[in-house]
């Protein structure tokens, strides 16, 4: 064995074998070796720049209906929490920065989503959804987007029309065959996020394709427009496919697919005919809620903001309530059945309140109380959308294990934050985040 | 426009290069050749490559920066173009690292044996622990120039930089190196 006793010898090999030599800029002779970038350069001393419109699809799938697609928005949450990337692509190509960057230049555009979701959510519990969407984001006024959900026994379940509102912090649900609406108020984290929402769909999943691997599929033709394929698989864990196709021509993209398994239940996400720096009028983010709709029993006023603080209320919340952690995080339109099966004093104190209260009434109360709940679910997502690498053991840990790891994630390349079963926190190393997670029931 | 100095904002000058001031840009070309040269030798582990790629780099930053939104972020944004380049050159020319480093040493007696190994510690790094420590000892980079380059804080440089040399000291104690921490701590 040999032994180094100068501290600084470490310092002094990585100078010796890295090199610590001086590169020349020889700006000049660049410019005589490249006398086409300088030509492309200078060319533009008046030139402006025009990204041209095209149809186009691509992105990403952002449950919103509160109403009808809880059972989605679940297994979007879920999925999360238990490292599902809807998202996760790698590869190479300055086609790919180009892309990228001609996005990023995007004020307004529309694209139409279809979604769709069979298998089992849960063993023996079947789901057959479908969703159809047309949506329009402006980085000035926010996003406006018209859903209907298909009914799977034929005809359609859902349809409503949803704004999310940045500027004003707000979100609205309007069912115009049912004459509902909700209104929520978000605190200021929330619309954080929600604004980068608004422009990350379109650029974060090219990012990440540019970070690692992926797959180049070459020329073909998508709506009669001539693209580039790319596309990501992945094994581990989930198993998935995501594909984009770009305009050789624009170097925007065309469509984005993906279609994933998380264990028995297949999602696929078909974004398509966009529309880039369409003219946007702002009436149309202005809705209008006739007098005589009524608001929607049980969606949430308010919601809090994503961070740890409200996840670790919204966790002590639940298990004063229940005793217990909740086996998944997803935020529930009508909490009273989940409620009604919990028998801890703060529950029965809670049940004792509800009576007497028609449903809309108790649904709105549960609504209210629950409401650090939802700051848990919020963060989950911010989490999710972030690829934190996040994960959850309520079904096993209870709020009895102060050493147990509860929910984890990563704020680092090395370190992550840790939320324990008796809800204090901290960080730790990769390393340790490991001991603790082998020592978890399995 | 006339540029005065090299002192002039970023942000100016980036924004000079996206209106056509071949000047402005062999400023910014000056301010960052350096670590671009460092962080493609990073990737493919060849001075000659690396400086190659990095003449490439600017070339792409020409026809791209037009495209350039951040302009605060204009060292991230080339360091992105650097690492979409010399991924392609790998492909490209189907060589690796790991195969051009000097074939092992025997015996561990021998001075160079040490510097091997640390060069093999150095290659066995996740690519953006890499990227840090080359940029960090390549060139003598500042914490603030390679936060620009890497897009993270100075703070943070600072902290990755310790934990990737305790990794590479893992690695060494690990391959017979018996160091306490290698100056780490």
């Amino acid at each position: 064995m040999e032994r180094f006793e100068d501290k600084n010898w470490l310092d002094d090999a990585l100078a010796r074998v890295i090199g610590s030599e001086k590169s020349t800029a020889d700006f000049e002779k660049w410019k005589q070796d490249h006398p086409g970038a300088v030509e492309m350069l200078t060319s533009r001393a008046h030139r402006t720049t025009q990204i041209p419109a095209r149809p186009l699809n691509v992105w990403r799938i952002i449950m919103k209906s509160p109403v009808t697609k809880l059972a989605v928005a679940a297994v979007v949450i879920i999925a999360c929490l238990i490292g599902l990337s809807f998202w996760r692509t790698s590869g190479s190509g300055i086609a790919l920065a180009d892309v990228l960057a001609r996005i990023e230049q995007v004020k307004a555009y529309r694209y139409k989503q279809s979604v769709t979701i069979t298998g089992e959510e849960t063993p023996g519990k079947p789901i057959n959804y479908e969703e159809h969407a047309t949506d329009l984001i402006s980085e000035e006024h926010g996003r406006k987007s018209v859903r209907q959900v298909l009914d799977p026994n034929g005809g359609e379940s859902w349809f409503g029309e949803e704004y999310y509102l940045p500027q004003k912090k707000t979100k609205i649900v309007i069912m115009p065959k049912q004459k509902k609406y909700a209104r929520t108020e978000f605190e200021d984290m929330f619309v954080r996020v929600a604004g980068e929402e608004l422009e990350n769909p379109r650029t974060s999943w090219i990012k990440e394709i540019l970070e690692s691997k992926y797959e180049s599929l070459g020329r073909s033709t998508v709506d009669g427009i001539e693209v580039e394929g790319f596309q990501k698989r992945w094994d581990e864990g989930n198993p998935g496919v995501s594909t984009i196709w770009v305009d050789v021509k624009t170097r925007l993209p065309v469509r984005y697919e993906e279609d994933n398994m998380h264990g028995k239940m297949r999602t696929r996400i078909a974004q398509y005919d966009f529309q880039w720096d369409v003219p946007v009028d702002a009436a149309e983010f202005e809705p209008v809620i006739p007098d005589d709709y009524t608001r929607i029993a049980g969606i949430p006023v308010k919601m809090l903001a994503a961070t740890e603080e409200n996840a670790i209320k919204g966790l002590k919340l639940y298990a004063d309530l229940s005793g217990h952690y909740r086996e998944t995080l997803f935020w529930k339109h009508k909490w009273s059945e989940e409620i009604e099966k919990m028998d801890t004093p703060a529950a029965k104190r809670l049940k004792e309140e509800l009576k007497g209260l028609t449903e809309d009434e108790k649904a709105d109360r549960l609504a209210d109380i629950m409401l650090p709940f939802n700051g848990l679910c919020r963060f989950c997502i911010r989490l999710i959308r972030e690829g934190k690498d996040s994960a959850y053991y309520g079904k096993t840990v209870t709020p009895k294990d102060a050493d147990k790891v509860l929910m984890r994630w990563k704020v680092s390349d090395n370190e992550y934050r840790v939320i324990y079963g008796d809800l204090h926190a901290e960080t730790v190393t990769s390393e340790k985040l490991a001991e603790l997670e082998a020592g978890l029931p399995k | 426009m006339t540029i005065e100095s090299n002192r002039q904002p970023e942000e100016q000058l980036v924004e000079a290069a996206q209106n056509g001031h071949l000047e402005s840009f062999g400023i910014l070309y000056r301010r960052y050749y350096s670590s671009m040269v460092a962080l493609a030798y990073s990737v493919l582990g060849n001075r000659d490559f690396a400086e190659d790629a990095a003449q490439e780099v600017f070339a792409a930053a020409c026809r791209d920066l037009i495209c350039l939104k951040h302009r605060d972020r204009f060292g991230a944004w080339l360091a992105g173009i650097c690492r979409n380049i010399t991924r392609q050159m790998i492909r490209q020319a189907t060589k690796t690292t790991v195969s051009n480093l000097p074939p092992l040493v025997q015996s561990q007696d021998n001075p160079e044996h040490h510097l091997d190994m640390v060069c093999r510690a150095v290659w066995q790094l996740r690519p953006a622990e890499r990227e840090l420590i080359v940029l960090h000892y390549y060139d003598g980079f500042s914490q603030a120039q390679i936060s620009k380059v890497l897009d993270i804080s100075p703070q943070a440089v600072n902290g990755r930089l310790i934990r990737a040399k305790r990794k590479i000291a893992k690695y060494l104690k690990r391959n017979g190196f018996a160091g306490d921490d290698y100056g780490t701590v």
